[in-house]
């Protein structure tokens, strides 16, 4: 089931996709130019993308892609071998199509979109040869067909064999007992065997001890073909035997129906085209005519017939499992959904809320139980919404080689933990901030290869893209074996901008924190490519919006970590309910170490601003104060002790009141420089309270300390 | 093993075949089958006593159809107890069955 809509816009979507994969062949292959499953994926990419076209009469995109597909099925037959030009070439022309795919889809036709058509067609012309494409630039069905035949087709899923198989007339003799073959052929996959006895003389004629059967074989099966040709190794001299793919599959192009009876013998090679185009003015049934008119026998028209059927079963059934086990849903509906779960959430504390009021056990236990479904329900949408990080990383390849290319530098790409799944909208909010980090790391961190050898580097400096799960947060780490920053510029430069003082009471993270201040820059001058520090405070900002932080490490000559701690979830949170004065703060549960009574905690350090945790010494932060909340404290004032990345601190609060799982609400511009709160939730009985910033509230508290 | 037994006298004739219908006996069946078949204008061959067949004996069942569609004799081929062993082979085989196959014999 198909949820995008219209054929042509489910076209345009997937072709977007493969697009997307097509990126990631030619990356990949620019990598390992002999990687055969680069070079099957970004031909299948192609030829999907040209099939599909062409459904729609996509003339334009259709006739360019074909040149394009054309010249990949030469480096799949090893005629063509990959090479840098070849990649650069191919990046346009998969760039070009998207161009194509937007224009189709505006209906406008730009002239220098025709022209730079002609000119990347000419391109890869050169690259054909002397292999002619058919007219209009498109490759006849013969040269298609032929194509797979040069080398041994490895299916991705499951296809269809056709298989003509005549044993020798002495394979009785022999030994070679047809009947085996089918037997280990029927054990490969799926079989319909169509026996052919035509050919058997009669009683008067025949010899006995010679075979005159012959098979045409229908094997639906995942093993390639060279296994299906190993069946008939000890024939393979004698019997003649043709196999062809005939189906396999194609998420694009329709797949219910299959080949016409007619089109089915011309394949096999049974009648001739011309002879079908006779047959085929005629009125009378198709299969009929042809009997009639002595171009094939009842038994071959039968046989076709068995095909036809055979094919479209299994098409059908394919479709059938396809269309039961995935299904495409627009971004936006997820959306919905987690958010209509949110307000369900919020609406059921209003229910638990009314039952602990009017101390109704049975509401209680309805309430209960509802819950347990709610949270089920809650962590199916969110799992509904996640993504794996590869999504997000994949699309930087091409930024890192055309970045590294431009400003004449060496830089490979790795990516690690991409299989790390972050929610849909947090990957989304990150696109600009991680493209401004890594043009950052490229442009003023990764030297060039000159510098890099006198410094006794390898000349190819390293980009790593990594994700990693820590608790409820997903941290992502972009690392560069680079320069380095050089801290002390950085520091002198803040002291001339006014935005620290000459003293040394900031620590190297907080200095470095400087170049995500507005226009905050230490390079003189400005390159293309990233500027005067525009953007290094939106990058901050965009990161903080989604409830993350960012941090730097870096060493001179060594390089720069940029690590970013993001929630894996933006929608809804598990939390304890606290209450500071008449006020509601929630604590993300998923930084909570322990909850103590303050007065069972010993306190330590010189000012008494420290307590001993379990023999650890933990710095503590009364919120009462640093919320300026005016009354005084409770009787039984509570110490939460929460950590990042196993950084400690202890927040006091006046009292613990429940667990409590909500939506995240923004606080808009008015509490956007409250220091410490991230967002807002509302409470069962409409109250608010207060998310608290937990990863600020570790570095604010650490950092007084520190001072 | 394999035995034929040709009852010319009966009405129709008939040539019982017991055994193997298989390639090592081809031979000695296809000439059974020939002497039968220029014997008598009507013919059933009897397959109730077989015991297995394979391709080579498949093919000569439609040999025998062949010829009996030639000649315009009467050929009836009956499978009898043989009946699953024949349909097993058929279907195995993906061929169709030969036109001159037919039900059970009248007794």
């Amino acid at each position: 089931m198909n949820e995008l809509g219209s054929p042509l816009e489910t076209f345009r979507e997937e072709a977007r996709e493969l697009l997307e994969q097509l990126e990631q062949n030619l990356m990949q292959l620019e990598e390992h130019p002999g990687d055969h499953d680069s070079i099957d994926g970004a031909f299948r990419a192609l030829h999907t993308i040209k099939g599909s076209g062409n459904m729609f009469d996509l003339d334009d995109l259709v006739g360019f892609t074909h040149i394009v597909e054309a010249v990949f099925v030469r480096v799949r037959d090893g005629k063509l071998p990959v090479s840098r030009e070849l990649i650069d070439l191919s990046l346009q022309a998969r760039d070009h199509i998207s161009r194509l795919l937007i224009e189709a889809e505006s209906g406008s036709r730009d002239t220098a979109t025709s022209e730079r058509s002609r000119l990347l067609s000419m391109a890869f012309e050169a690259h054909l040869g002397d292999e002619a494409l058919g007219a209009s630039g498109r490759r006849s069905d013969e040269q298609d067909a032929a194509a797979p035949k040069d080398s041994e087709h490895q299916p991705e899923g499951e296809c269809t064999y056709r298989i003509e198989f005549t044993p020798a007339a002495d394979s009785f003799l022999t030994g070679a007992n047809p009947l085996l073959i089918l037997n280990e052929l029927a054990e490969l996959g799926t079989i319909l065997k169509i026996g052919y006895c035509e050919a058997i003389p009669d009683l008067k004629e025949i010899e006995p001890e010679h075979c005159y059967l012959r098979w045409v074989i229908l094997l639906t099966t995942d093993h390639g073909e060279n296994e299906v040709r190993d069946i008939f190794i000890f024939v393979e001299g004698s019997a003649e035997i043709k196999i062809d793919v005939i189906d396999e599959v194609d998420p694009l192009i329709g797949e219910s129906g299959y080949k016409r009876l007619g089109e089915i013998l011309v394949d096999r090679g049974e009648i001739e085209r011309k002879d079908l185009e006779s047959a085929v003015s005629s009125k009378s049934y198709i299969g009929e005519v042809l009997v009639k008119k002595g171009f094939v026998s009842e038994e071959q028209i039968n046989s076709a017939l068995k095909e036809q059927n055979y094919v479209r079963d299994i098409r059908e059934n394919r479709r059938t499992v396809e269309t039961s086990t995935t299904i495409k849903v627009k971004v936006e509906k997820l959306d919905e959904l987690v958010n209509l779960v949110g307000e369900f959430v919020t609406m059921h504390a209003g229910i638990a809320m009314v039952a602990d009021r009017k101390n109704d056990q049975d509401f209680r236990a309805a309430a209960e139980q509802m819950e347990g479904l709610i949270r089920q329900v809650r962590d199916l949408s969110i799992e509904l919404h996640m993504v794996p990080v590869e999504i997000l990383f994949s699309g930087y390849r091409r930024l890192v080689r055309d970045l590294s290319e431009d400003l004449s530098k060496q830089v490979q790409l790795k990516l690690e933990g991409t299989e790390t799944e972050l929610d849909k909208n947090v990957i989304d909010s990150l696109k600009d901030p991680l493209l401004h980090i890594i043009r950052n790391s490229i442009d003023h961190g990764i030297e060039s290869p000159e510098v890099r050898k006198r410094k006794g580097k390898p000349p190819t400096g390293t980009l790593r893209l990594s994700a990693y799960y820590s608790g409820a947060s997903v941290v992502i780490q972009v690392v560069d074996d680079g320069a380095g920053m050089d801290v002390e510029r950085i520091r002198q430069k803040g002291i001339e901008r006014g935005v620290i003082d000459n003293s040394d009471r900031y620590s190297e993270q907080d200095i470095l924190q400087l170049i995500f201040a507005p226009g905050f820059s230490t390079n003189e001058e400005a390159t293309n490519v990233s500027g005067r520090g525009v953007g290094m405070d939106v990058v901050r900002r965009n990161i903080e919006a989604i409830g993350g932080s960012i941090r730097i490490q870096t060493e001179k000559d060594v390089g720069t970590t940029l690590s970013i701690r993001i929630p894996l979830t933006l929608a809804i949170v598990d939390g304890l309910l606290s209450r500071i004065g008449d006020s509601l703060y929630l604590i993300n549960l998923s930084y909570i170490v322990e909850c103590l009574d303050l007065k069972d905690v010993r306190t330590a350090g010189n000012g008494g601003d420290m307590i001993d945790f379990r023999g650890e010494i933990v710095p503590f932060l009364d919120l009462r104060s640093y919320f300026g909340v005016e009354g005084v404290a409770g009787e039984h004032p509570q110490l939460v002790v929460v950590a990042i990345e196993e950084k400690k601190i202890g927040l006091v609060v006046d009292a613990l009141l429940d667990k409590y799982q909500s939506v995240i609400k923004s606080l808009g511009k008015i509490y956007e420089r409250v220091e410490g709160i991230s967002g807002a939730i509302i409470l069962g009985d409409g109250k608010p309270a207060l998310m608290l910033d937990v990863d600020r509230l570790v570095k604010v508290t650490r950092d007084e300390v520190k001072k | 093993m394999m035995r034929t037994e040709f009852h010319a006298t009966k009405k129709p004739a008939q040539l019982d075949i017991e055994g193997d219908l298989s390639f090592a006996h081809v031979s000695d069946l296809h000439a059974a089958l020939l002497t039968a078949c220029d014997a008598v204008d009507e013919l059933v061959v009897s397959l109730d006593k077989v015991t297995s067949i394979d391709a080579a004996g498949l093919q000569l069942l439609f040999a025998v159809c062949r010829y009996a569609d030639k000649s315009k004799k009467l050929v009836q081929i009956v499978p009898g107890a043989a009946s699953e062993r024949i349909d097993r082979i058929l279907e195995f085989s993906g061929l169709t069955s030969p036109n001159c196959l037919a039900g059970d014999i009248a007794q």
